[in-house]
């Protein structure tokens, strides 16, 4: 899966993957937020703009990761869904209300 | 309980095709379920609405309609208290119908393959004529909320203590007293003549309308897929996680925890998704459980560890109850069933429970510890699993399953 990652400061990240965050690269994800994780960066935030899906694994391995995050008192945050498929999932299972989801 | 379990396999996916009002019959005694019992309030106005629907003589798809929203009609009430104001206080303070219809209506847009139901509930507090919390009077206001509100103020004058043929006098009399003003004067007169009926009466006294539903139900088996079927899993999930803010994350972490599983031991979109479903209903008979037990935050003692111990059993019950739904009763409610035979309450074990029956309980223990409880903080992840890992070893956990969980962290 292709990504890009901007570092905003010693505290934040933003990720941007492209495409489908699926069974064939969620371990991609996984890993990279796994390198994240031990930079120690504070606020993880995933741009969602080019995702076009997700399924149960990439939704699993963000809940992992968000309770990670916030073990250290990090945070992290989807910024920018644009799908509205990975919108209406978000709401159904209320992983809105765990993750933070922002405009 | 099942017959036959193959316990290396998933198990069933639902059928393709179910009878709405066991769903929604479901769904209402989760709205009824009260501190320690399940009252039938939303079912009594379902038989009442049913009745007038038929001296209406409606047509079969109105009043299949009307008396699924009537089930579900007070899905907008949030606790114990304003439940207990809106269906035994005769006169509904106007703060309290406009919150409940309108939080009501919100939630049942989320059954996007009933999109005529929203409407119905929004509007079922509103008076035929005078002062709404909109301007809607009259005609304007749909037929089937209507009779909803009738049915539901026919309900709530009804005292369970006195015998129901002495109560007829008083409540006709309330009842006409405010025809035209609350309540459209035709359905009052329709009403007349049914209560004129004391089987009518009799029929809520000897709870009689349960199987008269049952009979009713039988003409709403429609085609349900998933989707639908997750967006009602989706409301009780609400409904559970809205009690505490202890459990309001609990449901979703659960699903989407199990679902992450299921997909990881390889199987198809569709089995992911159902035990997804399962995972939000799993705590469905938590509603059962007093807030001040799920609150409390010392240490429960043994007489409320025992209420608590209810909730898989309730869930079993109430999901059971829906024919076609697969193994989701099993997977839903054995979540603290171990595979030594040492869970609660069925005390089944490894050979009785297949495999989403055994991811639901890991995904279960995972996501309790490491959330906060009122007597305790959450527990970190490593912390969380050094317990899974002991109650594996101690054979209460399936071994792959907890592999799976922690290849996946």
């Amino acid at each position: 899966m292709e990504s890009k990652t901007d570092v905003i400061n010693s505290e934040q990240v933003v990720i941007s993957p492209v495409g489908n965050i699926d069974f064939s690269n969620s371990q991609d994800l996984k890993d990279k937020l796994l390198e994240l994780f031990k930079k120690d960066y504070k606020k993880v935030i995933l741009d969602f703009s080019e995702v076009e899906s997700i399924d149960s694994s990439g939704l699993g391995k963000l809940l992992l990761f968000h309770k990670k995050l916030k073990e250290k008192e990090g945070k992290l945050i989807i910024r920018n869904v644009e799908s509205d498929y990975i919108k209406n999932m978000f709401e159904m299972i209320h992983l809105n209300k765990v993750i933070t989801i922002e405009e | 309980m099942q017959t036959k379990i193959e316990v290396n396999k998933l198990g069933n996916l639902p059928d393709s095709k179910m009878r709405l009002s066991e769903l929604f019959i479901t769904l209402s005694s989760a709205l009824d379920m009260d501190n320690y019992e399940i009252l039938d309030h939303s079912r009594r106005v379902a038989y009442i609405a049913l009745e007038i629907a038929e001296m209406l003589e409606l047509e079969k798809e109105e009043i299949n309609q009307l008396v699924l929203a009537a089930l579900i009609h007070d899905l907008g009430i949030v606790d114990t208290e304003k439940k207990e104001k809106a269906q035994n206080i005769f006169q509904v303070e106007l703060g309290l119908a406009e919150s409940h219809c309108r939080l009501g209506a919100e939630l049942t847009e989320k059954l996007n393959f009933m999109p005529q139901l929203a409407d119905i509930i929004y509007f079922h507090h509103h008076n035929w004529s005078g002062s709404n919390f909109d301007r809607v009077q009259g005609n304007a206001i749909p037929l089937a909320s209507r009779i909803i509100h009738l049915s539901d103020r026919i309900e709530a004058l009804i005292d369970s203590e006195t015998f129901i043929l002495n109560q007829v006098d008083h409540i006709m009399e309330t009842i006409k007293s405010r025809s035209g003003s609350w309540f459209d004067p035709e359905l009052v007169k329709i009403f007349s003549v049914i209560a004129e009926k004391e089987s009518f009466w009799l029929n809520l006294k000897v709870k009689e309308y349960n199987s008269i539903l049952e009979k009713w139900g039988r003409r709403t088996r429609v085609k349900i897929d998933l989707s639908d079927l997750e967006s009602i899993a989706s409301i009780v999930a609400h409904l559970i996680d809205r009690v505490s803010p202890f459990t309001s994350r609990h449901s979703t972490g659960v699903a989407t925890i199990a679902a992450m599983i299921t997909h990881e031991l390889g199987y198809s979109y569709q089995q992911q998704r159902a035990i997804r479903i399962a995972g939000l209903f799993h705590d469905l008979g938590k509603l059962i459980v007093p807030a001040e037990i799920i609150e409390k935050e010392a240490e429960l003692t043994a007489a409320e560890f025992k209420v608590v111990k209810q909730h898989t059993f309730y869930t079993y019950r109430l999901l059971n109850k829906i024919q076609g739904l697969g193994s989701i009763p099993e997977w839903a409610a054995f979540h603290h069933e171990r595979l030594d035979g040492t869970g609660y309450p069925f005390r089944i074990s490894g050979d009785q429970l297949n495999t989403g029956s055994r991811i639901m309980a890991v995904s279960d223990v995972f996501q309790a510890l490491t959330e906060d409880r009122p007597y305790r903080p959450a527990f970190s992840i490593a912390k969380a699993l050094g317990i899974i890992d002991s109650m594996e070893q101690e054979a209460k956990l399936d071994a792959e399953i907890v592999a799976v969980l922690k290849n996946a962290i």
